[in-house]
């Protein structure tokens, strides 16, 4: 009995305890089960947050602003039209009701794409809100509205050598992939086409060029190019103390909103080409004031050492001048008049090694160190061999050629005291030199004097530069272009350009311009020179720009 | 009794917790879909604002100023900015009393004049 009764107490307690454990195991997977279900949710949440703001980007290409923040390009969503023609059953009507939307279908095309069996094609890569709107209303099966980047010029031609184009290299129906083709949209094509805006602080990219200044030195040049008749024309503005370029124009240009296109065979004459950036010219008398200064760096003269400029023969090649000069003249006379005969001479005292030296130093035998493509791809032309004749017109500008960048960045190093730079097109944020001393200080400054001479001395071929409001200086340089059809230089046809610094009493700014072919006809008789169709240009480009740039005018040139 | 205790507490427990599980679980959702919702205003709020930006940029191409102070003259009397806008400190007239003189020292690269002297 007391077997039987242990026996049962142990039975039941055994059962109990079994109880226990499978409602503790039962609790158990409840919680696991909801603790498992909360941890799946949480995960789930996560992958959810990540995708949203990987998926929706809305800057798919970062904006091109200007110096003060104004924008020069930027993406908008647009849409595109696209056709599959099997779910079209009235072709020909459809045909007719897409022609009243886009009055520049070609019919006869559209109904044949409609019919020759194709699964798609596009209608338009482009339509406008209102289009689109008119292509819904129409309730057309097989027409369908895809949306779609674009890249959007707010200022049409301004700076559209600087800022270049974009092509659409992939399409689909939902996508565009915009990618650089020419200026800064080329060479920053990594910085403006961002993978994940998330990580991208600022939308923009700050260029150096100044919007303002920008669209006066466009209107200005557009009008002197107008006056004067020429084919074409440049100008560059730079500061030359960190090489920040202000201002930018070449002329013709073209609106990126409209037009894109490749430079073609005869790119010279295209209106792509930047002809401040990859036109190189023989560039003539602005050229003088470099074996001056090689003279200066190697003390072999000062501006008053007497040179003799009476008219010599090289290898039966005469070197004269227009004008006339007395036998001997001092270095001042021949750079404010300038003579081809004295800078011949000046450049057999530097002699070929020395001329090489201070090209170099001046970054006139490479390519121009601009951020951009266009100038890094541009060479200089230089002499395959340098004779002793080739020595005396290389002096003066010719047999050589470079582009007006190269003697805006030229210039810029002769006038900020010597030190190296190289043009930016990026703002940056310090105004103060980085490069290294090419020039003594001294050089640059007697350089200055003579440069400032040029303009004021009543010779001076710049002299109706000569300024109530800025002190100016510089030098004009008038280049007769090479003949195509036989050898030898045209006559009546130059490349005038002018190169120039201001303000004089503290120099910030280099400007370089030039005309392609001008012709000044309001005088009494017709003048191709620097000095009546390039110099009159930069005198209104400066007074017009300077205020704008912050330059004050001196007061003591207010006085005349 | 105490077991009866032990086991109404746990299943009253467990299902207090499923309860809150479950309220965790559509708040979760709800604000899940508040983001989307406000993802999706913030991207067509910013696709607004670029429009804006960039028309507002067109409206204030240079030229087109330009042509509107032309046009406004008679009201606005702008005219471009011009070097003579800018006048030495001395020329500046300050009407005849000598309270209105000014105090503060303008840069002498401003003025051409230095006040030190």
């Amino acid at each position: 009995m007391k077997n039987s009764n242990k026996v049962k107490l142990f039975t039941e307690r055994s059962r109990t305890r079994s109880r226990l454990i499978l409602f503790s195991l039962m609790v158990l997977t409840g919680f696991s089960l909801i603790s498992g279900k909360i941890a799946f949710l949480a995960s789930k949440e996560n992958k959810k947050n990540i995708s949203y703001s990987e998926k929706e980007e809305i800057y798919s290409r970062l904006n091109i602003s200007d110096r003060n923040g104004y924008i020069l390009a930027t993406n908008l969503e647009g849409a595109s039209a696209y056709i599959r023609p099997d779910e079209i059953q009235k072709k020909s009507l459809t045909t007719q009701r897409l022609k009243s939307i886009f009055p520049d279908l070609n019919e006869a095309v559209l109904l044949n794409k409609l019919n020759d069996g194709r699964k798609f094609f596009w209608l338009k890569s482009i339509v406008s809100p209102r289009q689109e709107k008119a292509l819904f209303d129409l309730g057309q099966p097989g027409i369908y509205i895809g949306k779609r980047e674009y890249r959007f010029y707010p200022h049409g031609t301004l700076a559209s050598h600087v800022i270049g184009y974009t092509k659409v290299n992939e399409l689909d129906v939902n996508y565009a992939e915009i990618s650089g083709i020419s200026g800064v949209e080329r060479a920053f094509e990594n910085e403006l086409a961002i993978k994940n805006s998330s990580k991208v602080k600022d939308y923009s990219i700050h260029l150096s060029l100044d919007l303002p200044v920008q669209a006066e030195v466009e209107n200005v040049l557009k009008e002197w190019q107008k006056r004067m008749g020429a084919k074409a024309g440049g100008v560059v503005i730079m500061n030359i103390h960190n090489g920040e370029i202000f201002a930018l124009a070449s002329s013709p240009d073209f609106n990126a909103n409209k037009e894109r296109g490749e430079l073609g065979k005869n790119k010279a004459s295209s209106i792509y080409f930047n002809r401040v950036v990859q036109g190189v010219y023989e560039m003539g008398s602005t050229f003088k004031i470099f074996s001056v200064a090689q003279g200066l760096e190697e003390d072999l003269f000062t501006l008053d050492t007497q040179i003799d400029t009476r008219a010599f023969r090289i290898n039966s090649r005469k070197i004269e001048d227009k004008y006339k000069f007395n036998s001997e003249s001092s270095i001042y006379e021949i750079i404010v008049r300038s003579s081809n005969v004295g800078s011949a001479r000046l450049a057999q005292m530097v002699g070929e090694k020395g001329l090489k030296e201070i090209f170099s130093k001046l970054g006139l035998l490479e390519p121009v160190g601009l951020e951009l493509r266009e100038a890094n791809t541009t060479r200089p032309i230089l002499p395959k061999n340098w004779h002793d004749i080739t020595l005396a017109t290389v002096s003066y500008g010719y047999g050589m050629s470079v582009s007006l960048l190269h003697l805006a960045k030229a210039y810029a190093i002769l006038g900020n005291g010597g030190i190296d730079i190289e043009p930016t097109i990026l703002k940056k944020n310090y105004d103060s030199q980085s490069g290294s001393r090419v020039l003594k200080k001294t050089t640059s400054d007697e350089i200055l004097k003579l440069l400032e001479a040029v303009v004021t001395d009543q010779r001076g071929t710049a002299r109706i530069l000569g300024s109530k409001y800025y002190r100016i200086g510089g030098k004009t340089g008038t280049a007769e272009k090479i003949s195509l059809e036989k050898k030898g230089y045209l006559k009546d046809k130059v490349v005038a350009n002018f190169v120039g610094l201001f303000p004089l009493q503290e120099p910030r700014f280099v400007i370089a311009a030039f005309l392609d072919e001008p012709e000044n006809n309001f005088l009494q008789e017709p003048c191709r020179y620097a000095s009546c169709t390039v110099v009159p240009m930069v005198k209104k480009l400066i007074e017009r720009t300077g205020p704008l740039m912050n330059v004050t005018p001196d007061h003591q040139a207010l006085m005349f | 009794m105490l077991r009866f205790l032990l086991f109404g507490t746990l299943v009253g427990s467990t299902f207090a917790l499923g309860l809150w599980a479950y309220k965790i679980n559509y708040e979760s959702r709800a604000a899940d879909q508040r983001v989307k919702e406000l993802e999706k205003s913030i991207l067509s709020a910013n696709k607004q604002f670029k429009i804006l930006n960039a028309e507002w940029a067109h409206l204030n191409h240079p030229d087109r100023l330009r042509k509107l102070a032309e046009y406004y003259f008679f009201e606005l009397r702008l005219t471009p900015i011009n070097p003579d806008d800018f006048i030495s400190f001395s020329d500046v007239y300050w009407g005849q009393s000598s309270e209105n003189e000014p105090t503060a020292l303008v840069d002498k690269r401003l003025t051409g004049i230095d006040h030190e002297e």
